[in-house]
């Protein structure tokens, strides 16, 4: 476990040390935060009784999203995993005395947290002074809050697990990028990640809500503004469990096949 | 002809190349060495300019090297240690590429193709990919491409570093066939066996400072032409001589396998090197 | 067998040079026939790319495809009339994107001491950092661009004539204008820093994603920003209300084409950039 430890460390020192970068993202999901809120209140203008849930939960949701982005992003892969396991090398990962999968893991969520970290408080802080219907509203009571904390917490692992599944997936196919491409597009979309979950029509929302994408995001930005009653959010939060267990289940068994499978081709 | 006049170039902190002063005649097959970080490489960038002097300049025929000069430019190709060619295209298409670049007409370049593609024994494989070659096959390539644009001087940055020694000896043959057309020729390379087989004068250079210019046989004979290698437990020593006599006779009174043979180049570096260290 | 240097050795390539201008476009000619060659090479990377690229504006299409089942208009647009704006003004970036991409990608080149080989060679540094890249499988947003727009011409309601056809046309040369300005943009400051740079995704990216929208619907001050200051509202906003019947004069026809007062700054920023650079030594 210690090892693992290390490993997060490692990766979490790493990634604050980019500052710059940092900047620029909290501009960037600054502006888009505010762009956003700026087109669903020109939607708001002709059809309040057509939003889902109030402006300022709207708003609410939009900023959490834009805070945390880069936890959230599903496409935060390592570039280097992929390459090496295209060209071979990772013939030699394979020689130390770590589990890779759990490494792989450890670090992505290290690299997660650290660009998070980063950049969520200066647009918490931000947000949260705007004028009211357009900034950042307080979670909904305290038990929301923890809730929220418990979710959040969830979806990251949810997050990092589907990582996984596609590190371990590349295993088997000739070439990454294409398929990654495609593969992580429609999956942003799924995610709540374009229009938030709630502004899709009931049918299809049902749906969406069940796959293991909702719980990425979704789940914890609905649970801090408290529109859903106790008994969605438990359910919600049991969902998160379920998809968790699934993800990493199939990225382990994988990861044992792939395993073998690298073994003999000789690196 | 070239001139080297306090060349110097500094990064931040860093001198790679201090106060050079040298001149190289035309026709020269001029080679410098020296340990790694000697400043070679960016001499070599100096002489292409790709990189600017942060002080001094370098003459050509008695005319100052910039970036604005294009004539001037015209006469030196450079060959570098990096393979810089697109993967994806084959020898024609890398060839048209440069020809292009120059202002070459199309039909010029693909008869000086043929004809430099033949010289460097390339014919046969002029349809594959530059992913697809050796290391020897695409540093003849960049020679033919650098030869392209009919150049009065080449610099080479390690011409042969990294090839088999089969590889080696046709490059070495390629350059002396073409220096012996009057083509300026200057590099840079670790393997001192290289500069004592192909050079005419040999420029020695420490931390970007020229140490000595002399030809082959002066800095051979300067350490004593005959070397005597003795294995101890210590290792490998070698000592060096003046005379056959001397070294004999030190041979008659050794114990163990001592063997006598030429002192080379590579003696001089390495004993020049050792000084330093020690 | 015999190979003989020239006599002219060095002073040959003189020749006979055509004119500067002339030479150039041959060259770039060649540069885009290079690499299309070399993408065709790999042909299943190829379309895997392009069908990536169809599906970044699909899912920003299927936001709005939903938002609209839910709502009925945005700051007084409809449906159709949305997908007509969001389409026209995604093939300008498309186009930017497949011509321009040299200039996009351009810190790689700063970073890889590429740069420096290219002033080293006796051409235009502008032709060849356009001719580094030619990414025709960018050409996928501009297949989702064409079916949107198809549905919008036939659904907006709009009045088809000879002006209105102009009009578009003026809109995508503008629009390329602008975004192949802001590349260079984004270009120029890779010579004074590497660092930090994404932000200038804001107004590329970010354009081309709220640009789904007129650019009238997010309030007055950014419609003031995208008149004067970034003329996007000059390519994308004031143009479609005249295709919309909703303004008469001619007018708005040509405002597409006053936006390419952007460009000069950004050439000027470009020649800037490139003397600080080759003064600063690499």
């Amino acid at each position: 476990m210690k090892k693992y430890l290390s490993f997060f460390q490692l990766r979490f020192a790493m990634g604050i040390q980019y500052r710059a970068a940092a900047l620029a993202g909290i501009a960037t999901q600054f502006f888009w935060g505010f762009m956003e809120i700026m087109a669903f209140y020109a939607f708001y203008e002709t059809g309040a009784e057509a939003f889902p849930m109030s402006f300022e939960a709207t708003s609410t949701y939009i900023w959490l999203q834009q805070s945390f982005f880069a936890m959230f992003t599903v496409w935060l892969m390592e570039n280097e995993i992929f390459d090496s396991i295209q060209n071979g090398n990772i013939a030699y990962e394979l020689c130390r005395p770590v589990h890779l999968y759990f490494m792989w893991f450890a670090r992505n969520i290290a690299n997660r947290m650290a660009s998070a970290l980063l950049r969520c408080f200066p647009i918490f802080i931000v947000a949260a002074f705007l004028p009211k219907p357009y900034g950042l509203s307080a979670p909904a009571d305290f038990m929301n809050f923890l809730l929220f904390l418990l979710t959040l917490g969830l979806a990251l692992l949810v997050t990092v697990a589907f990582n996984l599944l596609v590190y371990m997936l590349s295993f088997f196919t000739i070439s990454a990028t294409g398929l990654r491409m495609i593969f992580v597009s429609m999956v942003e979309f799924f995610t709540g990640a374009i229009i938030p979950l709630p502004f899709f029509p009931e049918k299809v929302r049902f749906v969406l809500e069940l796959l293991p994408f909702a719980a990425m995001q979704n789940v914890p930005l609905r649970v801090y503004s408290g529109s859903m009653e106790e008994g969605r959010m438990m359910r919600a939060a049991l969902l998160q469990c379920f998809w968790l267990f699934v993800l990493v289940g199939a990225g382990l068994a994988l990861w044992r096949i792939a395993e073998k499978h690298v073994a003999v081709q000789g690196g | 002809m070239i001139e080297l006049r306090n060349l110097t170039k500094q990064f931040e902190r860093f001198t790679a190349v201090d106060g050079l002063n040298l001149t190289i005649e035309t026709g020269e097959f001029f080679g410098l060495v020296g340990p790694n970080g000697a400043g070679k490489t960016t001499t070599i960038g100096l002489m292409s300019t790709l990189l600017l002097p942060s002080a001094g300049e370098i003459r050509i025929d008695g005319r100052v090297l910039s970036r604005k000069s294009p004539e001037l430019k015209r006469k030196i190709s450079v060959i570098t240690q990096e393979y810089s060619m697109r993967q994806d295209m084959n020898m024609d298409e890398i060839m048209e590429y440069q020809g292009r670049l120059y202002y070459m007409p199309v039909k010029k370049i693909r008869a000086r193709t043929e004809e430099l593609l033949a010289f460097c024994g390339l014919t046969d494989f002029r349809k594959r990919s530059v992913r697809k070659l050796s290391g020897g096959m695409k540093r003849k390539l960049m020679v033919c491409r650098a030869l392209l644009t009919e150049p009065e001087i080449l610099l080479l940055d390690e011409p042969t570093a990294g090839m088999d020694a089969l590889s080696r000896r046709q490059m070495w043959s390629l350059l002396q066939k073409l220096n012996g057309q009057n083509l300026t020729i200057l590099l840079t390379t670790h393997y001192m066996e290289e500069a004592q087989s192909l050079c005419g004068r040999v420029a020695l250079m420490n931390r970007g400072k020229l140490e000595e210019v002399n030809t082959p046989e002066g800095f051979i004979r300067a350490l004593g032409a005959y070397a005597v290698d003795e294995v101890s437990e210590d290792g490998m020593e070698s000592r060096f001589f003046q005379s056959r006599e001397e070294a004999i006779a030190y041979l008659a009174q050794t114990k163990g396998r001592p063997a006598l043979r030429d002192t080379t180049l590579e003696d001089v570096f390495v004993e020049r090197a050792g000084r330093h260290l020690g | 067998m015999t190979f003989k240097l020239r006599k002219n050795m060095g002073k040959g390539l003189e020749g006979r040079r055509i004119t500067g201008a002339a030479n150039g476009v041959k060259l770039y000619l060649h540069y885009i026939s290079v690499n299309v060659r070399c993408m065709m090479q790999y042909k299943t990377s190829f379309f895997l790319t392009m069908l990536g690229q169809f599906l970044v504006p699909f899912q920003v299409f299927l936001g709005i495809f939903f938002l609209f089942r839910r709502f009925d208009r945005v700051g007084g647009f409809s449906y159709s009339q949305v997908l007509l704006c969001f389409s026209i003004f995604l093939v300008s970036f498309s186009l930017a994107e497949i011509f321009v991409r040299g200039f996009d990608m351009f810190s790689g080149m700063v970073r890889q001491g590429e740069f420096d080989r290219v002033l080293v060679r006796p051409r235009n540094e502008v032709l060849q950092v356009l001719g580094s890249k030619f990414e025709l499988n960018r050409a996928g947003k501009m297949i989702q661009a064409m079916v949107m727009f198809v549905y919008g011409v036939a659904q907006s309601g709009v009045e088809w004539d000879a002006a209105k056809i102009l009009t578009v046309v003026f809109m995508v040369l503008g629009g390329t204008g602008i975004f192949s300005g802001l590349f260079v943009v984004y270009a120029s400051l890779c010579f004074f820093t590497l660092e930090g740079l994404e932000f200038v995704n804001i107004f590329t990216d970010g354009a081309r994603e709220f640009g789904r929208y007129p650019f009238g619907v997010y309030g007055k001050k950014l419609l003031l920003f995208t008149t004067f200051v970034i003329p996007y509202a000059l390519v994308q906003y004031y143009p479609l209300l005249y295709l919309l019947g909703r303004r008469e004069s001619v007018f708005y026809m040509f405002l597409p084409l006053l936006s390419g007062w952007f460009l000069i700054p950004c050439g000027l920023f470009w020649r800037f950039g490139v003397r600080h650079y080759q003064s600063s030594g690499s």
